[in-house]
């Protein structure tokens, strides 16, 4: 309600009147907006004064110019962008002898890395827990209540201390590792043969892989109705095709005396953080999923059951469509403070944007300037993850479709 | 409209705030306060840490705390220990929440170019040294080729690491870093690091105090000197020099053969020196800015830096270091602890 | 009896073919973590070290022989939480067993009575204020400014040694009560602010709150912890009081979401029957909307409570020894470097207790608010 239609309520006064009456509380409206903000710039203004002087004070300096320099110090894995020789930036693998800005933008990619695969992750699992407490399997029920409740209620600092120390280094070292058709599993990571391009740039290669990539996409987003089927054995037959002929090649990882070389690899580290935010965060989302559940009309079971349906079907297919509608903008905000609690990969020594600040301000001693890079790169990463779960939720939940 | 009335007494109570800063010196600053608010560590056995069953802080770099309260307000116990961490100590000392930091920090060029802060002089020499679990079979540095080397985030180690892997040409070892020293032992127990690497006095600590010492061998090599170093904030020589010739006075003390046991005898002293020394007759302290008998009031707290080192590191301690054959000995001794000219 | 529980079993665990897989996955594994778990803890765990290291893990650094203060102060606040309890359960001679348990337990495990005399001295106090507040309806009326009078004098009894030795589990709460109780009323102008009619008003609050939202709170507590004694030199404002205006500001923001919530939930019609009534919109904020409100946030407002304090861990950051740094501190020593797991699951356990103790409340917080609208 605005000021306006209230005086219009009380009007019981003649049309100029109320005119006149109209523009002055426009003004004065008016003449509030403008002071308030007139005084938080004001405010904001004299704050950076402040800062600034306060700093000159104490003798702090305050210049982004350190950004430049080498860094110095090693990250024990991340990928970077340098300016490499052709017009793209180089995306490679860490050096100590890449700048400051590298060292900033490994860790905004580790940060990324593991919010991007613990938000599908714990979506999962967390479907599963909120799914899992309506079981009718006593053991299954009351376990799913028992690990929500107690990961909700205890610091995830502590968690994931508990991860890494008491499960993921309780993995056997390298040498008496167990090798699984080139499956690694050690404390020193976890290695998996990875496909590597050994085509060259022979024509036949790359068109495949061109088809695979349009396969792919006509899969996703299935423009022709029941199309999906066909794209996803296309993709299959070409990408056997692509193995056949030498186009691509298992990677295999081979063990050597401190660590594996080939293949891909998760770092103790990176899974014990992961593993510590999926469950974390899961624990979250099965409470919202389960109370979702909770509140749709119990005669919704009541008809599914009477149409014969099985448990398994009205779960899959009449509460958890109607589940995800309402629950999406709360998973939006789980999936904001995920991301933000990738900052505690420094109790484990995972190099996420966090821990190489605080390496950063170590080493050059720059604090003020790190952290305002960190906090406008999580503010960034928050945004594009709301922004991300808005979109789903308009194509979700459509204009004028009731909830 | 009440808002705007709040919001403008905001701004002016801000604007009161920022202006009217004191510049004076911080040796004024705690001699008004009475007390010395002194940044040490308390996860650091040895030099800074708090003994859980009396409930005390003890360590070298405590110890150095309370000999600066003794000489600057003549009172050991007028000290506040504020913890600081290897990320919050430079910033905790820029913005004056501390005084000094005492915390076991290693002197090198780019923390004295880049962050305002004068260092004090070396109150200990220590070596970046390596350790690795006996059955590993490494003997020495070189066997690390592509191994995973574990240190403490923030430490001098981190860059030493580097520097050695790029010296020595190798390209597939690590450097891994944990918040902690625990975090780095536990690491080193369960195998995810080939070796620890760190001061080689915590690691004698660690590999001194575990369950079954033998089970951990400390490599010969020192990849890098690490020497020790109290630190103030810079621009600020009235409070560094006092700060300098207390940490010198502990060191003359030892030379000149002053302990917390003999000083009651020595105050009574013929010997002009000594008589000037701990100020009973004259003394260096007034130009300082200091009581004259600032010396006399730092042995009388915490001994000569002999007994300081003794106390907290010395072959009696958990720690087990000998000073003899270090450079931590007395340089009569063939040490580097050495003190300028008094007289 | 066989009978029913062979039929229970049947029916519970292996009712389809789908649920004795998941049965035969599922229990073997159970079992299998229950009885490692049990074997390290009574077998191969040395407890001795939480015992002995016990003053240590409630208080940190707090000097030892000034001690009874901060055993007085957990005194006063177990009163204040046990009276706030009483308002909404009424106490049962049963709770109060219980709670004597700790102590028992403490005597047990300890030996000296002078060891388990603050722990006692906690839980009866606790008990004291439950039972006031439940039996005297009168002392409720009291309660917030006996509460704040309570707080004064933590503050007073606490303060000679030092703020900055505050610690241990003491300072995990201390830090969690200061912090809920001053988020509320900024976090509920913020949402005010947020639904103002100036745009201006509006935009800042949103930005405010959303840009809380968006950071993690390790570094709003860092950035305050640099920049107060920058902006504020001659306040000298303690480490512990700028981790608490850190943690007040960003918490905050969740109290305005969560309060702003309440305040969408009350019926617009509420709003304009009282404006037509001719209140000021600052009565009709206060004495309609804002209770009804508030009524509604209740059980989330204690849920964030329970947020609050797991997070409080993160003040290691800026040098202060809360409980879980304090079990840190144990372990720094190199005698001790082997008890890890010992010392991490005292913590665990006891974050695990405390956060059901505060879970539960806000479970029948809820309950007892939905059965007051009915």
């Amino acid at each position: 309600m605005t000021i306006h239609e209230t005086s219009a309520v009380r009007g019981m006064v003649d049309h100029d009147h109320l005119k006149s009456r109209r523009l002055r509380n426009r003004i004065r409206h008016e003449a509030i907006q403008f002071g308030v903000i007139a005084i938080v710039v004001a405010l904001l203004g004299l704050l950076a004064y402040a800062v600034k002087s306060g700093l000159a004070e104490k003798g702090i300096r305050f210049s982004f110019s350190f950004l430049a320099n080498t860094a110095g110090f090693d990250i024990s894995e991340g990928w970077t962008l340098t300016s490499g020789e052709s017009f793209l930036p180089d995306f490679t693998l860490f050096s100590p002898d890449m700048t400051v800005a590298s060292a900033f933008v490994t860790g905004i990619f580790n940060t990324a890395k593991v919010a991007f695969l613990a938000i599908i992750l714990s979506t999962v699992l967390g479907t599963m827990l909120g799914v899992g407490r309506l079981s009718t399997n006593w053991v299954v029920r009351n376990l799913c209540f028992w690990i929500v409740e107690f990961v909700r209620n205890t610091p995830l600092l502590i968690q994931l201390v508990f991860w890494y120390f008491a499960v993921v280094l309780r993995f056997p070292p390298m040498a008496s590792a167990a090798h699984f058709y080139g499956l690694i599993v050690s404390q020193q990571g976890v290695y998996v043969p990875a496909l590597s391009w050994v085509g060259g740039d022979s024509m036949f290669s790359i068109a495949l892989v061109t088809l695979i990539l349009v396969s792919v996409v006509g899969a996703i987003f299935d423009p022709i109705k029941g199309m999906r089927r066909v794209c996803v054995a296309a993709a299959v037959i070409y990408f056997a095709l692509l193995f056949v002929t030498g186009g691509v090649e298992l990677n295999f990882p081979v063990a050597n005396k401190f660590k594996a070389s080939g293949g891909t690899s998760i770092s103790p580290e990176m899974a014990a953080l992961l593993l510590a935010i999926v469950v974390n965060s899961a624990s979250f989302i099965a409470e919202t999923v389960r109370g979702a559940i909770d509140a749709l009309p119990k005669s919704q079971w009541e008809a599914a059951a009477s149409l014969g349906l099985s448990r398994r079907y009205t779960v899959n297919d009449i509460v958890l469509p109607q589940v995800f509608r309402v629950v999406l903008p709360s998973f939006g905000n789980q999936y904001i403070s995920l991301a933000k609690n990738t900052a505690l990969g420094i109790a484990v020594g995972y190099p996420d944007l966090f821990n190489i600040y605080g390496t950063i301000a170590n080493q050059t001693g720059h604090s003020l300037e790190g952290i305002i890079i960190v906090m406008a790169s999580y503010l960034i990463l928050s945004w594009i993850i709301s922004t991300l779960v808005y979109w789903a939720n308009r194509r979700l939940n459509p204009m004028g479709v009731p909830r | 409209m009440n808002l705007l009335k709040i919001l403008t007494a905001g701004v002016f109570a801000a604007a009161a705030f920022s202006a009217a800063q004191v510049s004076a010196s911080v040796l004024d600053t705690v001699k008004q306060r009475g007390v010395l608010n002194c940044g040490t560590d308390n996860t650091a056995p040895g030099f800074g840490y708090l003994n859980t069953t009396t409930g005390q802080m003890e360590g070298l770099d405590v110890d150095f705390c309370k000999a600066v309260a003794a000489g600057v307000l003549g009172d050991a116990s007028k000290v506040k220990f504020i913890t600081v961490t290897d990320k919050s100590r430079f910033d905790a000392v820029l913005t004056g929440q501390v005084d000094v930091v005492f915390a076991h920090t290693t002197i090198k060029p780019a923390r004295e170019s880049s962050i305002s802060i004068d260092f004090l002089p070396i109150n200990f020499y220590d070596g970046t040294g390596l350790m690795v679990k006996t059955d590993a079979g490494i003997k020495e540095f070189a066997d690390l080729d592509g191994a995973t080397i574990c240190t403490t985030q923030g430490s001098a180690t981190e860059t030493v690491l580097t520097a050695a892997f790029k010296a020595r040409g190798w390209k597939d070892s690590k450097v891994l870093t944990y918040e902690n020293l625990e975090k780095l032992f536990s690491a080193l127990n369960s195998g995810r690091c080939n070796a620890m690497s760190t001061d080689k006095s915590a690691l004698a600590a660690w590999a001194g105090n575990a369950p079954k010492p033998t089970d951990y061998l400390i490599l010969p090599d020192t990849l890098d000197k690490s020497p020790f170093g109290g630190f103030v904030a810079a621009n600020d020589s009235k409070w560094r020099n006092a700060l300098r010739w207390i940490e010198y006075g502990l060191f003359q003390a030892e030379e000149s053969d002053i302990t917390q046991a003999n000083l009651a005898e020595k105050l009574k002293s013929e010997d002009p020196f000594v008589q000037k020394f701990l100020g009973v007759d004259g003394g260096y302290g007034k130009d300082f800015g200091l009581p004259d008998d600032f010396i006399a009031q730092a042995i009388k707290a915490v001994g000569n830096y002999g007994e300081v080192y003794d106390r907290n590191l010395g072959p009696k301690t958990k720690m087990y270091l000998d000073r003899k054959g270090t450079p931590n000995a007395l340089w009569t001794q063939g040490g580097a602890i050495y003190s300028p000219l008094w007289n | 009896m066989i009978a029913t529980s062979i039929k229970w079993t049947r029916h519970n665990l292996f009712g389809k073919p789908f649920d004795v897989v998941l049965s035969l996955l599922v229990i073997p594994g159970v079992l299998w973590l229950a009885y490692s778990i049990t074997d390290w803890a009574f077998v191969s765990a040395k407890w001795g070290i939480i015992v002995q290291s016990l003053r240590v893990l409630m208080i940190g650094v707090f000097p030892a022989d000034q001690a009874w203060r901060a055993w007085t102060a957990s005194a006063i606040i177990g009163a204040i939480l046990g009276a706030g309890l009483g308002c909404v359960f009424s106490f049962k001679p049963h709770h109060g067993l219980v709670l004597l348990l700790v102590p028992v337990l403490l005597l047990i495990v300890h030996g000296g009575l002078g060891n388990a005399l603050p722990a006692t001295g906690t839980v009866a106090s606790t008990i004291l204020g439950w039972a006031l507040t439940s039996y005297v309806p009168l002392s409720r009326k009291v309660l917030p400014a006996a509460a704040f009078t309570g707080f004064i004098v933590i503050v007073a009894i606490m303060a000679p040694p030092g703020v900055g030795l505050w610690g241990g589990l003491l300072l995990s709460v201390l830090l969690t009560l200061v912090t809920s109780v001053l988020s509320l009323p900024i976090g509920i102008l913020l949402a005010f602010g947020r639904q103002s009619r100036l745009s201006s008003l509006r935009i800042i609050c949103t930005w405010y709150i959303e840009v809380m939202r968006s950071v993690p709170l390790i570094l709003v507590v860092y950035w305050i912890w640099i920049l107060m004694p920058v902006l504020a030199p001659q306040w000298g404002l303690a480490d512990v009081a700028r981790g608490m205006i850190g943690f007040t500001i960003f918490y905050s923001a969740y109290v305005a979401e969560y309060v702003r919530s309440g305040l969408q939930a009350v019926p617009r019609a509420q709003t304009e029957a009282a404006r037509s009534l001719g209140m000021s919109e600052f009565d009709i904020n206060r004495s309609i909307v804002l209770p009804q409100a508030l009524r509604v946030v209740v059980a989330p407002l204690v849920g964030n409570v329970l947020d609050i304090f797991n997070s409080a861990p993160l003040v290691f950051i800026i040098g202060l020894t809360d409980f879980l740094r304090a079990g840190q501190m144990i372990l720094a020593n190199p005698q001790y470097g082997d008890r890890t797991f010992e010392v991490l699951s005292f913590l665990l356990a006891t974050y695990f207790v405390i956060g059901s103790m505060i879970t539960y409340a806000a479970r029948k917080l809820e309950d007892h608010m939905a059965t007051g609208t009915r």
